[in-house]
């Protein structure tokens, strides 16, 4: 089985190309995360912290203490993210090529799902959604000492002194659902 | 024809006709004010109406002077309104190609009409007492 590859980033003359979280870590650090990335490195689980770290340089009974230590380092951690996202672009043409090959290949198990893949990408379905956003809310004016005043003054200019007090209660929204 | 009848229709005459369907719908709005249960902003709304109407002839004492309109004027007005068609509206719409409210409008401000709605309201024929005045005021001084 083909492995992708991410062999740009495995050895330390690609420095500058690395990002200022991998480039803030010491030496064996920064291999240790590179080694997570190897193409012959085992699967998480299957001893993978244990292989980056001897390939870091890290040896004795206790690698494996070591290596979970380094491995959950607060700049560690912020170091493999960094470098995902690179080994990601690094591997994208292999995933093309992937693609390509089940594309012209009608007889490869995946050629439908691979066409639908493209398709999706290149023509992606459209879906319209039409908003209606409906305020019911009636135009008020509070209640307030400034408007109970302003309407005092005016009744009086109007000659309507003596009017009954306004409806206007304490009230809360409540939620409509059950 | 006693002397007092003739002063109110004289004074109705010399009144500008715009005068009574203003004179007419303040009575109303007092109406709508004294006797509807309205809320806070509502009421707000309608008393600054009534502000904003005051210019000309209704100085704030004609405003004060107009009584609300009793239920008879209010049918009255209502009867009045049926002329216009169902969609007509009030509010003032610059880009509007009829008038509003023309046919009840144009029956409201023949004096004959506005008569009546002074026999019944005291107050509006206090407001034409003052306005009189009014008029009368420049000729006094000069």
């Amino acid at each position: 089985m083909r492995k992708f590859t991410v062999t740009p980033f495995n050895q330390n003359e690609n420095v500058e190309q690395l990002g200022p979280k991998m480039l803030a870590l010491s030496e064996k650090h920064r291999a240790f995360v590179q080694a997570l990335f190897d193409e012959d490195a085992p699967a998480h689980g299957a001893g993978l912290l244990n292989y980056a770290a001897r390939k870091a340089g890290y040896e004795g009974k206790a690698v494996s203490v070591t290596a979970s230590r380094v491995a959950y380092r607060p700049d560690v951690q912020a170091a493999i993210k960094e470098f995902s996202h690179l080994a990601v672009r690094a591997i994208s043409p292999d995933a093309i090529r992937a693609v390509r090959n089940a594309l012209l290949d009608p007889s490869h198990k995946d050629n439908i799902r691979a066409a639908s893949l493209v398709l999706e990408r290149v023509l992606p379905s459209e879906t319209m959604h039409t908003v209606r956003v409906e305020d019911h809310r009636p135009p008020t004016v509070e209640a307030t000492e400034a408007v109970l005043r302003r309407i005092a003054e005016l009744a009086a200019q109007a000659g309507l002194p003596a009017l009954p007090a306004p409806i206007d209660a304490e009230f809360k929204v409540v939620d409509e659902q059950p | 024809m006693t002397a007092a009848a003739a002063d109110l229709d004289r004074q109705i005459m010399e009144l500008p006709p715009g005068y009574y369907f203003i004179f007419v719908i303040v009575a109303s709005t007092k109406q709508i004010l004294r006797d509807v249960k309205l809320k806070a902003g509502e009421r707000l709304h309608y008393l600054e109406l009534l502000n904003r109407a005051i210019g000309g002839l209704l100085t704030p004492q004609v405003l004060a002077a107009i009584e609300p309109a009793c239920v008879t004027q209010c049918q009255m007005l209502g009867e009045l309104l049926k002329l216009d068609p169902p969609d007509d509206r009030f509010e003032y719409e610059p880009d509007r190609p009829i008038n509003p409210h023309r046919y009840s409008l144009e029956l409201l401000m023949r004096a004959e009409t506005f008569k009546h709605f002074v026999k019944l309201n005291p107050g509006i024929r206090a407001a034409l007492a003052l306005v009189e005045t009014r008029w009368l005021q420049p000729a006094v001084e000069a």
